[in-house]
Order: C-alpha cells, then sequence, then structure tokens
C-alpha cells in the first residue's frame, strides 16, 4: 500500500522532471527518485535479510540520493554549466508527449499484467514509462549533463523494473544497475571535461563540425 | 435541535463565512512569510460590506446583461456549493449525475463573467475574458476524467457516495488519491485565478486574467464578484477535504478534520504564492495541462485496477 503510494509519486516526478526549466530541479528530482526507490523496494521485500536491506539501503540512499547529486552539483559547480535545461521543444509538447508516454507505459503494464506471470502492474507501467521519459529526455534536451540524467532515470526504471518483474530483489541485477550508473557517471563526467577543454561548452550542437 | 438542522446550520455559518476566512487565511500566510503582520482574517467581510452600503456606477455602453452576471455567477457558485459534501459529510443537494451538475455550473458562472466582462465594450475586458475562457478550458477535460473514472470504478452516481468510496482504504483509493488531490489542487489555483495562473495582486492591466474582468464592477456588484471569488476557493477546498478524509470517520471528528483541511489547502495556496511567481502567459497552458496528466495517471492506475488484477 505504501510502496504503491511512492510508486505513484514516482510518476509525479518523471511529470515534474519533464517540464523542469533548471539542472538544479532535475538533480532535486533525482533524489527524490532515490528516496522513492528505497520506500519501494524497503515495503515490496517479501523476506527480510540483514543483507539484503543494507545493500538496498547503500544502492538507492546512498548511492542515488547523496552521492550522484553531490557529484552532478559538482560537476555543474566546477565546469560553469548553464544552469537551464536547454530543450529543443516547448515544455507544453514535452508535458504532452510525457502524457502519451505516461499512458503508454500503463498500456504495457495491462498487457504485461494479463497476460499472467506474476507482474505488479502500478510498478511496472511506471518502470515502463520512467525508460520512455530517460529516452525522450535525451533526444529532446540539448546539453550533454542532461543527457546523463537521463541515462539516470533510464537507471531508476530499470530499477523499478526488476522490483515489478520478481517479488524478491534479485541481487546480481541489482548490483550490475547501480555499477551501470557509477561506470555511466563517471565516464560521462570525464567525458564533459574532455569536452569542455575542446570546445567552450558541451552544447551538442557542437558536435555537428565534427568531421572525419 | 435534531441533526439535520445542526447540520444546516454549520454548513450556512461556512459558507457565509468560510470564504472570507479562506482568502483571509491565504493573505494572513502571505504576509507572515514576508514577516509583516499582515491585515486583519475578515477583512475582505469588512471590505464586502463597505461596498454592499455603497452605489454602483455603470458606464452608458454596458447593458442588462452586466447588472445581472455576478448576480448570475453568485447563483451558480452558490448551487454548485450546495451539491458537494460539506462538514457533515453530506450534500444538501444530492441527486444522480450532480458531479456534472457542480461542472456545468462552474462552467455557467466562468461564462456569467464573461459576457459581463464583455458587456462593458472595454478592449481589456475583452482580453481577460478571453484569457480565463482558454486557460480554464483545459480544467473541465482533467476534471472530467478524473470524476468519470471515480464513478465507473466506485459505481455511485452522486458527489456523497463517490466521495465516501474515494475514502475507503482499498489500495486503489490510497494509489489514485494521490494524483486526485494534486490534480484538485491544480483545478484550485486554476478556477480560483490564485498565483501561478494569475497574480491577485497585480497592478498592471496587461498581466491580469481574473481582475481586469471586473474593472468596470463597483459596489453591491464588486462585493458580489469577490465573495464569489471566495466561495469558489471554498468548495473546491471541500471537494479536497472530502476526498481526503478516511472512512469510518463521521460526526464532531470529520468536520473538525474537514475545518482542518480546508484550512490547510488555503495555508498551501498561501504558501505557493509565497515562494512561486506567477509563470508566463506562453506557459500558463502548460501548467494548467499538468492536471490533465495527472487525471490520464488517474485513469490508468483505475484502468489497471478494475481490468489488470493490481489490488
Amino acid at each position: 500500500m505504501i510502496a504503491d503510494i511512492a510508486v505513484v509519486l514516482f510518476g509525479v516526478t518523471l511529470l515534474y522532471v519533464s517540464t523542469a526549466g533548471m539542472i538544479e530541479s532535475y538533480i532535486k528530482m533525482l533524489t527524490v527518485q532515490g528516496l522513492l526507490l528505497f520506500v519501494i523496494a524497503l515495503f515490496s521485500l517479501t523476506e527480510y535479510n540483514v543483507g539484503g536491506i543494507i545493500f538496498v539501503a547503500a544502492e538507492t540512499l546512498l548511492l542515488k540520493a547523496i552521492i550522484i547529486p553531490l557529484f552532478l552539483r559538482k560537476t555543474v559547480r566546477e565546469n560553469n554549466v548553464v544552469r537551464e535545461i536547454e530543450p529543443y521543444i516547448t515544455n507544453f509538447h514535452s508535458i504532452l508527449i510525457e502524457t502519451l508516454i505516461l499512458g503508454a507505459g500503463f498500456a504495457a503494464a495491462y498487457f504485461a499484467a494479463t497476460s499472467g506471470g506474476g507482474v505488479k502492474p502500478f510498478s511496472f507501467g511506471i518502470a515502463v514509462s520512467s525508460v520512455l521519459t530517460g529516452l525522450f529526455i535525451i533526444i529532446s534536451r540539448k546539453k550533454l549533463l542532461t543527457h546523463v540524467m537521463g541515462y539516470m532515470v533510464i537507471e531508476n526504471g530499470i530499477f523499478l523494473m526488476s522490483l515489478a518483474v520478481a517479488a524478491e530483489l534479485p541481487v546480481l541485477v541489482s548490483l550490475g544497475v547501480s555499477m551501470d550508473i557509477l561506470i555511466g557517471v563517471l565516464l560521462a563526467g570525464i567525458f564533459i571535461n574532455r569536452i569542455r577543454s575542446a570546445f567552450d561548452n558541451q552544447d551538442i550542437d557542437q558536435l555537428t563540425r565534427l568531421k572525419d | 435541535m435534531d441533526r439535520f438542522t445542526t447540520e444546516l446550520l454549520i454548513l450556512a455559518v461556512y459558507l457565509l463565512l468560510g470564504p472570507f476566512l479562506y482568502v483571509g487565511i491565504i493573505n494572513r500566510v502571505k504576509a507572515l512569510w514576508c514577516g509583516r503582520k499582515g491585515y486583519p482574517l475578515l477583512q475582505l467581510l469588512h471590505d464586502v460590506i463597505k461596498l454592499f452600503r455603497k452605489g454602483e456606477v455603470f458606464s452608458t455602453t454596458t447593458t442588462g446583461v452586466f447588472i445581472i452576471a455576478p448576480v448570475i455567477a453568485f447563483g451558480a457558485v452558490l448551487f454548485s456549493a450546495l451539491v458537494v459534501p460539506g462538514p457533515a459529510g453530506t450534500s444538501v443537494l444530492s441527486f444522480e449525475g450532480d458531479y456534472l451538475f457542480f461542472a456545468y455550473a462552474l462552467s455557467l458562472a466562468k461564462f456569467a463573467g464573461i459576457i459581463g466582462a464583455m458587456d462593458t465594450g472595454s478592449s481589456f475586458e475583452g482580453m481577460g475574458a478571453s484569457r480565463e475562457a482558454s486557460y480554464t478550458s483545459l480544467v473541465e477535460p482533467a476534471y472530467m476524467i478524473v470524476i468519470t473514472t471515480a464513478v465507473y470504478a466506485t459505481g455511485f452516481l452522486s458527489f456523497q457516495d463517490i466521495l465516501m468510496v474515494i475514502q475507503g482504504s482499498k489500495a486503489w483509493s490510497l494509489a489514485a488519491g494521490v494524483p486526485i488531490i494534486a490534480a484538485l489542487v491544480i483545478m484550485l489555483l486554476a478556477e480560483g485565478c490564485r498565483v501561478p495562473v494569475d497574480d491577485p495582486k497585480t497592478h498592471l492591466e496587461l498581466t491580469m486574467i481574473h481582475e481586469v474582468m471586473i474593472l468596470d464592477n463597483s459596489g453591491p456588484g464588486l462585493a458580489l464578484i469577490n465573495y464569489t471569488a471566495g466561495l469558489k476557493l471554498c468548495v473546491i477546498g471541500s471537494l479536497i477535504a472530502s476526498v481526503s478524509i478516511p472512512v469510518g470517520i463521521s460526526g464532531w471528528l470529520y468536520a473538525l478534520l474537514f475545518f482542518a483541511i480546508v484550512a490547510a489547502s488555503a495555508v498551501l495556496v498561501g504558501i505557493i504564492e509565497s515562494l512561486n511567481a506567477r509563470v508566463r502567459m506562453s506557459h500558463v497552458p502548460q501548467f494548467v495541462f499538468t492536471m490533465i496528466s495527472g487525471a490520464v495517471l488517474v485513469l490508468s492506475i483505475s484502468f489497471l485496477t478494475i481490468f489488470g488484477g493490481a489490488k
């Protein structure tokens, strides 16, 4: 029940992410998503063992809600990234598309749930929407840093999906996911730094000048 | 005094004083947030009494429409207030399909306001009327999606019964309750012409929506319009309270919780107004559209609960 409310709140953060105008709002929303994932994971576990709970807490609370936002803030500060999001399309179209994505996610959840297999429909629907939202953020925003954030929204979606499909937390999948996030963010950080030393800003519009 | 009379008396006092207190609480929260003391909680009541004592000035271009418009708007909002469950948990007027009556009573009030503004022949007021119509028109489909979903999910046809079931402790009600309340808060801000949509304190005609429509009104007409605006906030506040109080609570405790939640919604509006500037005119439809997104979330959750086997 509490997990259901947290899942719906997770969906609301997706709506917020698709319309927010500042990088700081994105970072805050990633923090909130990390906290919500912790709540969802805690209430979705069928059997409680100390190791599992410590692992989930480390992955969601420590990594997703504290370390990564701190790292992103550091990147924004040190690289003098422009604080606005700079989307290609207007916010109105963003929220229109985001609404369609939520609808599509729930449609997918409906087919998944009615075909059997023990899928949790709410979590599954929001997880699919989350993955699609991440993709949408990546294709509709100009800055590289927002691409990394879109990637992290996808990772959160995959985490949620692992909770939705199997009743108990498959530790290996989570380990892989969390390593993915860490490596992805670190790589992206280095990548952004290199781009910064090559170009004056990190706008991917500049990348069109690259020729082989 | 029997139970029914008591309930009716409490509702009458609520509808009479509630709107003034609601606006008073919003202004007090804003004042405290800025470190000011703020004017008295019932300042709007004093203003309305003062305006009722004054005469009314009519422009030579106006017709009878202008005179009757505030009265129609007031009557329509008052009837919508009677349909929504009050502090006792029951509505005065309850019939099948009253949720549609509620939507169209609010629309009638809006329509009356718009023709009243157009009747003055002022270009400023025409501009305000066009903005009001185009922005709040997005509220209606969202409201319809939310309420018809609730009707289908609960199987009841009147506000009182629907809201009683939403309050139930089923998983559906809890999960769907979050976006329902979020959608209602946006409806409160859009219909009540509060900050992210419209700024009641603005002094520039070009940026006004609701305020510019009533520039030509004076005396009792203006008093009625001010009271109606407060009443509209109060009605949607009651709707939020009725949705959020859990089932199984009744009597004085229900009334107490009801008033607490309505007051909390006023405090929330005050906090939103203190923390946010109004959004740009071109971004207002986007803000109001968020309500439709919330409604789609409600629809999807209910659909999954009914057909998809989520419990």
